[in-house]
């Protein structure tokens, strides 16, 4: 998408990598999905505490309640701080809300967060909180960093989609078709962004309306199969199942 | 070059939809600015026509002494309003119109796509009444059937199963009817607030055809188109709707801040210097809270659109083309 801001960063092997920045958006997502399970750690403790205590005499006697007193303090401000340090250490750049919407930090150079950076962030956390500091940071700087990011040297990129997890179905009859094509057909004319259209058409047609599907797939298969040009010798069959058949052939060709 | 950023469905993730219109925003801001700053205009004209509506007519029942002056006022009133309402519908619509354009690479200046939707005014005015007066009926329906089956499910306990309203079971469970209701009734109007969030862009930016030619959909068929777009994924518009609610608070804030504690300052206090203070806040924030509303105005304008183009992108495949 063009409207999504990328940056270039060059790793210590002097690679050039290109990223695409996390934006405002995603950031808000998972801030909002990390302060939703980090306050209810903080609640579920302070229950468990206000329970035991009530519950057990013994825990009130006299030198005993202060050290509690104290354990707890500890234990509460550990997970205060160490939440987001701790995921992000631990995953490399994630936290649960971070790896929900695929988002990670970096560092400037494109190698994984250390314990180091994670504790800058998190201890500058909270003034990028105050007044909406970080928002504004994020706002207005190219490279989208907030107070926390400069000083640790770190940014927030989107992670690429998986495509394992996305599963195409394709219908046997393609292949007789995919293999007529490969015999006939210039599948070599097809560019890998055509491709990847193809791809796209296939991922997205079973969320297509389906007054819509008819007329997506007629379009597209005859601007392939003017591309490979096949438009007048196949005999007429279902558009969709062409597609399928033309993902499969160029496939089948480059594979080998 | 190596690249992360590998996008095999070509669709919009939901932080992308809220991200997307901040970049759009702040490309174009002048242009959309300048839209905000006319339809911000068109608001504050509402507000001249009751002043000066309020002016004559107080003059000339000065003059002539009779009640019969309110009639050619009132019918003067009326239509200023409704065009001054009509007028701001619209802009906003040029706002969605504009961010639409930029998507599918076919930019519009401002002046082209106000001419495109002057001929859609009054269209923009009754979409704006419908889509208000659905989602009261929504609300005041939602709200009447909840209400009864709270007093029903309250009944059955007290009558039904014979508890007595002190007892703690009986308190408990009316009081989590009571909050599941209330819950629901969000819910609900959550929901078809989804629902039509899109409302205006069909009627924006789309031509039906038809034998006669192309014209644009009528007001209700926008809100129809809206529905239908959204009913397949309305938890994204939901959650679209939420994320960007919250990014806006801070902006919401300063606007509205400054008002609120006025008006508690005058309701809570009797000392007239506090009032005062409470009177010039509410007076001030009533100016910032327009401020905020010139510069958020367009931001939920944008996501509009992007939610609509990405949309019609799922359903209709629009992009999926060599």
């Amino acid at each position: 998408m063009k409207f999504l801001n990328r940056v270039k960063s060059r790793t210590p092997e002097s690679v050039e990598l290109e990223f695409v920045l996390a934006g405002l958006g995603n950031r808000t997502y998972a801030l909002i999905i990390d302060y939703l399970i980090w306050s209810s750690i903080l609640i579920v403790i302070l229950i468990v505490w206000a329970f035991l205590v009530t519950q057990i005499a013994w825990l009130r006697s006299e030198p005993i309640r202060l050290w509690i007193t104290a354990i707890q303090l500890l234990i509460l401000f550990g997970v205060y701080i160490g939440y987001f340090i701790c995921f992000e250490t631990l995953w490399r750049g994630q936290t649960p809300g971070k790896r929900y919407v695929k988002i990670r930090v970096i560092r400037e150079d494109g190698r994984n967060v250390g314990i180091q950076q994670s504790i800058l962030r998190s201890l500058l956390r909270p003034i990028d909180d105050i007044l909406c500091l970080g928002f504004l940071f994020i706002l207005f700087s190219a490279q989208e960093k907030r107070l926390g990011d400069w000083v640790a040297g770190t940014i927030l990129i989107q992670e690429g989609q998986t495509v394992t997890k996305q599963k195409i179905e394709i219908s046997p009859a393609a292949t007789d078709v995919a293999n007529r094509i490969i015999e006939t057909g210039k599948i070599a004319a097809l560019t890998p962004d055509q491709f990847a259209t193809i791809r796209k058409y296939l991922y997205r047609y079973p969320a297509l309306a389906p007054t819509a599907r008819n007329s997506v797939s007629d379009r597209l298969a005859n601007q392939l199969l003017e591309r490979i040009e096949l438009a007048d010798t196949l005999p007429t069959i279902d558009a969709h199942l062409m597609i399928e058949a033309i993902y499969l052939a160029y496939q089948q060709q480059f594979r080998e | 070059m190596a690249k992360n950023n590998y996008d095999p469905v070509g669709t919009l993730s939901i932080g992308n939809v809220v991200t997307t219109s901040i970049t759009l925003y702040k490309s174009n801001f002048k242009r959309y600015f300048q839209v905000s700053l006319r339809a911000t205009g068109w608001l504050l004209a509402i507000l001249l026509v009751i002043l000066v509506a309020g002016l004559i007519g107080g003059g000339l029942y000065a003059v002539t002494n009779s009640w019969l002056v309110a009639i050619p006022v009132v019918i003067g009133w009326l239509i200023g309003t409704l065009y001054c309402s009509a007028k701001y519908a619209t802009d906003r619509a040029v706002i969605c119109r504009l961010a639409y354009q930029e998507l599918i690479d076919a930019p519009e200046t401002v002046a082209v796509a106000t001419q495109q939707l002057i001929p859609r005014t009054w269209g923009f005015l009754r979409l704006t009444w419908l889509v208000s007066l659905y989602i009261s009926l929504v609300a005041v329906i939602a709200s009447l059937v909840l209400v009864i089956a709270v007093l029903i499910f309250t009944a059955a306990i007290i009558y039904g199963l014979k508890l007595p309203i002190e007892n703690p079971v009986a308190i408990i469970s009316i009081t989590l009817a009571v909050i599941g209701a209330f819950l629901l009734f969000i819910t609900i109007l959550v929901r078809y607030y989804a629902y039509w969030f899109v409302a205006e862009l069909p009627l924006a930016v789309e031509q039906t055809r038809f034998s006669g030619g192309e014209a644009p959909p009528t007001a209700n068929a926008s809100i129809a188109r809206s529905k239908q777009l959204i009913s397949t994924v309305v938890g994204r518009v939901i959650l679209i709707v939420t994320i960007a609610f919250l990014m806006m608070i801070p902006i919401n804030t300063l606007g509205n801040g400054p008002s609120f504690v006025g008006q508690v300052m005058i309701s809570a206090s009797t000392d007239l210097g506090t009032q005062a203070i409470g009177g010039i806040l509410m007076i001030g924030g009533l100016f910032l809270n327009l401020l905020s509303e010139l510069f958020i105005m367009p931001f939920w304008q944008i996501i509009k659109a992007i939610v609509y183009y990405d949309l019609r992108n799922r359903r209709e495949g629009g992009d999926l083309t060599i």
